[in-house]
């Protein structure tokens, strides 16, 4: 053991260490920065082991837009039902969440977030969530567990506690050094920073900082369209075997949603599709990549599954989108009331 | 349990809270015993059995063979205990990867043999607690140890759980003495363990999972073809450092956790990658396992008794079996068999020219290092690669010898690699002849404190994150 003052290194250890995390938690809160949950794996384990133990509860399965965009506790006051079990992911293809839905007992109302470009994405990180989170949901250890029941508690007291914003891999991401000119096209785009809070349900209610006008939803403006935007055919396939590849690759994902929910639907589950409200310039790259006649008409066709396309109602329409892809909280919740009975209706009529 | 988890932190100051406040010797042994078996548990509690195999099988065998004469039944009882020690290992370790390889043998041979993949879960540290326990059964058997009195404290020996899932291996006669007396760390003893699993951690989560993995993972992982030669390289360097950080902060953890109950444990790096040749690298490197091997198969196969050739043969078998030991996979024993190949070259080299004058000067020894931190580079592509086509493709690149590969890596993460991984090589060459401890020693107490409160900080910033150790796969 080394000759060391120590006692003296213990306190001015402890002393450094409280006054900088002190003033780095006045720091961030200055900044606007709540106390929040991490929307992590262990939360998404949590939420799935609901489903297991209740198989005939209202289970949502999709990515970001439904997370914020329906209010479970407007669908509770609707339906009269317990917390609907919230397993969408953000930034997720939801094929293999809904492949696992449907192996389970489920046999409940199941609604469908619709970002139809992304229930097609063939690999990469909108893969990756689903696999990394079905995995947690089926390898959750004992000590994952008590992991996440120690840090809700942490994450509800301290803001500095932010998976999205506030890591020290996330800070070091705020040095700008521009890229090699051969490597922007081999780098993935930047994700969009924190700006919506789950809590211990995963309801993702969108952060006020993020309001209409506000220089974080412009800047997030600016992430959408370089990841909404399909990547460019590789050096090594000519543009039609890119399109056969393609279309190959979203005839097999439609087939794998139409085997989920006939699954579901033949133990007596319903369920429901939903395209939630976009926006400004994400509208128009998904007008331009993604319209509804080449995604979202071909998944209802082949799912045989009912569905609701904001465009279709003026009263869904009529909602906008900050950032261009979510909806704030407040407008959340007036989306669900209306959108509710509309739910319903396509339930009750299977 | 990870050390890098919450549920880590609130069961350490539980543990310690206990621990220091029975009295009985026997008891604390008793809470250590079950603290360390929970603490495996808390990854599947079912693969606990598995310990208690492996402990009842090896108490039972060192006690017998330390009563038996005969030397066929004391080759019997050592047979049982490797068998059912090995037999694990291939079985949750090995099983799959035999499996695949018999089939590709039948193939070759003209067979259509399909067996179902085998869904096997590898146990935590499973490569760990075995190796520990056979040793204990070889020294009893070489009668270079006599067999532990106490169940308990052999159990405690095999299952502690600072080192019970990646080390460092420990042994029977460093252990079981210390469990003959009671164990209470003094203050500055409690303080400075403290401070080594800040220390550990630190490697772990700063410096692995946020300055270097990044990269690694991108090159690694990149699976559309040849990379730029810089970024091919910078991957590498970064696994280089990434998998040091992980694994010596595994193990500085390891140490600083047993130290707060009083015990020691050995080192396992010392400052590896400012190694003058092979030899010095496995000095260096995992000491605790490389000390296995040497003297339970190197030594047992003739060691450098057989003239030269045999030498580099018994060399050559025993890194083969280390690359083995670290996976299940060709690639492993590759690289396995690139240490043996530069040991054996090394050997050669230094008969030749050892005794050159300018091997012992500065720039000498400097030249010499950078090569073998080269070569050891060369060796860690084969670790990390998925499979021998990733492990080429990476080497062509890295060589120059395709020149149209993809840049992958942001500028971000090139400036990490590269300041990190300077930083690490210059601290290695620094504490080559000045241990960390006694460097320390020259800090005035206050500024000791300050790189401990930094530490501290950026732990805190960086958040923690569920990144399991690389070598708890092994």
């Amino acid at each position: 053991m080394p000759q060391v003052a120590w006692r003296t290194s213990a306190l001015v250890a402890v002393a450094v260490f409280v006054v900088a995390m002190a003033a780095w938690e006045l720091h961030v809160r200055s900044r606007g920065y709540e106390a929040t949950l991490n929307d992590s794996s262990d939360l998404w384990a949590r939420a799935r082991s609901r489903l297991t133990d209740d198989p005939g509860q209202t289970v949502i399965v999709g990515s970001s837009r439904i997370q914020f965009d329906f209010d479970l506790a407007t669908w509770m006051k609707v339906r009269g039902c317990d917390t609907p079990v919230q397993l969408a992911m953000p930034g997720s293809n939801p094929t293999a969440v809904l492949e696992d839905v449907a192996a389970s007992d489920f046999r409940g109302d199941l609604i469908l977030g619709a970002t139809p470009a992304l229930w097609f994405v063939p690999q990469g990180m909108p893969v990756y969530r689903s696999a990394q989170a079905l995995g947690r949901h089926e390898n959750w250890s004992p000590s994952q567990k008590t992991g996440l029941a120690l840090a809700v508690p942490l994450q509800r007291s301290l803001a500095m506690i932010n998976a999205e914003d506030l890591t020290l891999a996330g800070l070091l991401g705020r040095f700008e050094l521009p890229d090699r000119p051969g490597a922007a096209a081999n780098i993935s785009p930047s994700e969009p920073p924190f700006f919506g809070a789950p809590d211990g349900d995963r309801q993702v209610r969108m952060w006020s900082n993020c309001d209409f006008g506000t220089p974080l939803a412009g800047m997030i403006q600016q992430v959408w369209p370089p990841l909404f935007t399909p990547p460019p055919p590789p050096p090594h396939l000519s543009p039609e075997e890119f399109q056969g590849m393609l279309e190959a690759n979203g005839k097999a994902h439609l087939e794998r949603m139409a085997a989920a929910i006939a699954a579901i639907r033949e133990r007596g589950g319903r369920v429901v599709w939903v395209r939630p409200p976009s926006a400004g310039g994400v509208r128009d790259i998904e007008r331009a990549t993604a319209p509804r006649e080449v995604l979202w008409d071909p998944i209802l066709a082949v799912t045989g599954a009912p569905g609701i396309h904001f465009e279709d109602h003026p009263e869904l329409a009529a909602f906008d989108c900050p950032e261009w892809s979510h909806l704030t909280a407040a407008d959340a919740v007036r989306f669900t009331e209306i959108l509710a009975p509309m739910l319903v209706a396509a339930l009750d009529g299977q | 349990m990870l050390f890098n988890s919450l549920t880590f932190v609130a069961y350490f100051g539980v543990l310690l809270a206990a621990y220091y406040s029975l009295r009985s010797w026997r008891w604390q042994k008793v809470l250590l015993l079950l603290a360390s078996y929970a603490f495996y548990a808390a990854w599947n509690p079912p693969f606990v059995i598995l310990l208690w195999i492996s402990t009842g099988i090896d108490w039972f065998a060192a006690r017998r063979l330390d009563v038996e004469d005969r030397r066929g039944a004391r080759i019997a009882l050592l047979c049982v205990s490797l068998g059912a020690n090995l037999g694990l290992l291939g079985f949750f370790k090995y099983g799959g990867f035999m499996l695949e390889n018999f089939q590709n043998m039948v193939g070759f041979y003209g067979m259509n043999f399909e067996a179902a993949k085998p869904s096997i879960i590898l146990p935590v540290g499973i490569s760990f607690y075995t190796f520990q326990t056979m040793s204990y059964t070889l020294d009893v058997f070489l009668k270079r140890a006599k067999p532990s009195r106490s169940f308990l404290d052999f159990a405690l020996y095999v299952t502690f759980f600072p080192q019970l899932v990646a080390g460092p291996i420990v042994r029977a006669t460093h252990f079981l003495p210390q469990c003959e007396t009671p164990r209470r760390a003094t203050a500055d003893m409690f303080r400075w363990g403290l401070f080594l699993m800040t220390l550990g951690l630190f490697q772990k989560i700063v410096l692995a999972d946020v300055m270097l993995a990044p990269a690694a993972e991108t090159v690694f992982e990149w699976t559309r073809g040849p990379l730029a030669t810089v970024d091919a390289w910078l991957g590498v360097l970064a696994f280089s450092g990434q998998i040091f950080f992980d694994f010596a902060g595994y193990s500085t953890c390891a140490i600083g956790a047993a130290l707060c109950f009083g015990f020691s444990l050995p080192d396992n790096f010392r400052c590896p990658y400012a190694a003058i040749g092979f030899s010095d690298f496995w000095r260096r490197w995992h000491i605790s396992l490389s000390s296995w091997l040497r003297d339970y198969l190197y030594i047992p196969l003739g060691g450098n008794r057989g003239g030269r050739i045999r030498t580099d043969a018994n060399l050559m078998a025993t890194m083969l079996l280390g690359g083995l030991w670290h996976g299940a996979s060709w690639t492993f024993v590759v690289w396995g068999g690139l240490h043996g190949l530069f040991l054996g070259v090394e050997r050669a080299l230094r008969g030749r020219f050892g005794g050159a004058a300018w091997i012992a000067t500065w720039p000498g020894r400097i030249l010499l290092g950078l090569i073998t931190y080269f070569l050891v580079n060369i060796t860690w592509v084969f670790f990390r690669a998925q499979d021998f086509g990733s492990a080429k493709l990476l080497l062509l690149s890295m060589f120059g010898v395709i020149t149209d590969g993809a840049q992958v890596l942001p500028t971000l993460e090139m400036a990490k690699v590269a300041i990190t991984v300077t930083l690490l090589v210059i601290f290695h060459w620094i504490h080559r002849s000045i241990p960390v401890e006694r460097a320390a020693e020259r800090l005035p107490g206050w500024a000791h404190g300050m790189v401990w409160g930094g530490m501290l900080v950026l732990l805190g910033l960086a958040q923690g994150s569920d990144n399991a150790f690389i070598y708890f796969q092994f």
